[in-house]
């Protein structure tokens, strides 16, 4: 799924390893999250959100994942 | 000195006191005779090994690591597919032997074929009935 981790770790100034240590998580998990391989749980996507202060909605880019899911699932029918 | 991960430190002392009683075994029961260079190098290795999750296990820093690596949900989710995908191509790899053996029993008759499906399909049955107990299960918790 299409996120914002890896703009807001940057800006931040953090590293994946000091992003990992704050989330309780492995770097490998954030190296993940970051190439949109590795959804996160709902509580993990909280833990990032408020480590930059930010919202789950943001942080994952909620209006343009359903844009794109919903024109998947129409092209499935 | 404190335990900082107990599974660690469990798992440590399991493994040392295995490196440490593989050569005692051959001292007081089978004899020194029977003690070979495979059962020294699996001694040291365990026994290092457990000397290793021990240090780690009492150092706060490495615990703290090796628990996050351990909780870390990518990881458990990786081993969970792992898990699945093995159970899936072993359940298709006892199928396909069941077919094989059938075809090998139907053309030639030889009974061998029989002797090598029968553990075949106990083996396809026990895998179908965990199969069933568990979707059960979470069918029921999930």
């Amino acid at each position: 799924m299409k996120n914002r981790v890896k703009e807001l770790r940057i800006a931040a100034g953090m590293t994946q390893q000091q992003l990992a240590e704050r989330v309780h998580v492995s770097s490998r998990t954030i190296i993940s999250l970051e190439k949109e391989q590795y959804n996160p749980s709902l509580l993990l996507a909280y833990r990032i959100a408020e480590v930059f202060q930010t919202s789950v909605e943001e942080l994952y880019c909620l209006r343009e994942n359903r844009e794109l899911e919903d024109r998947n699932y129409e092209d499935l029918l | 000195m404190k335990i900082y991960y107990k599974k660690n430190f469990i798992s440590g002392v399991v493994c040392l006191l295995l490196g440490v009683l593989n050569p005692l075994t051959c001292l007081f029961v089978t004899g020194w005779d029977r003690f070979t260079w495979k059962d020294g190098w699996l001694s040291i290795a365990l026994v290092l090994a457990g000397m290793q999750m021990l240090l780690r296990s009492l150092d706060p820093t490495a615990a703290r690591k090796d628990l996050t690596e351990d909780l870390d949900e990518r990881n458990r989710l990786i081993e969970l597919r792992s898990q699945a995908a093995s159970y899936r191509l072993l359940f298709r790899l006892v199928l396909a032997g069941i077919v094989i053996c059938m075809l090998g029993y139907g053309i030639s008759r030889q009974e061998a074929f029989v002797h090598a499906l029968l553990p075949l399909l106990l083996l396809y049955l026990a895998a179908g009935i965990a199969r069933l107990v568990t979707l059960l299960r979470y069918e029921q918790t999930t």
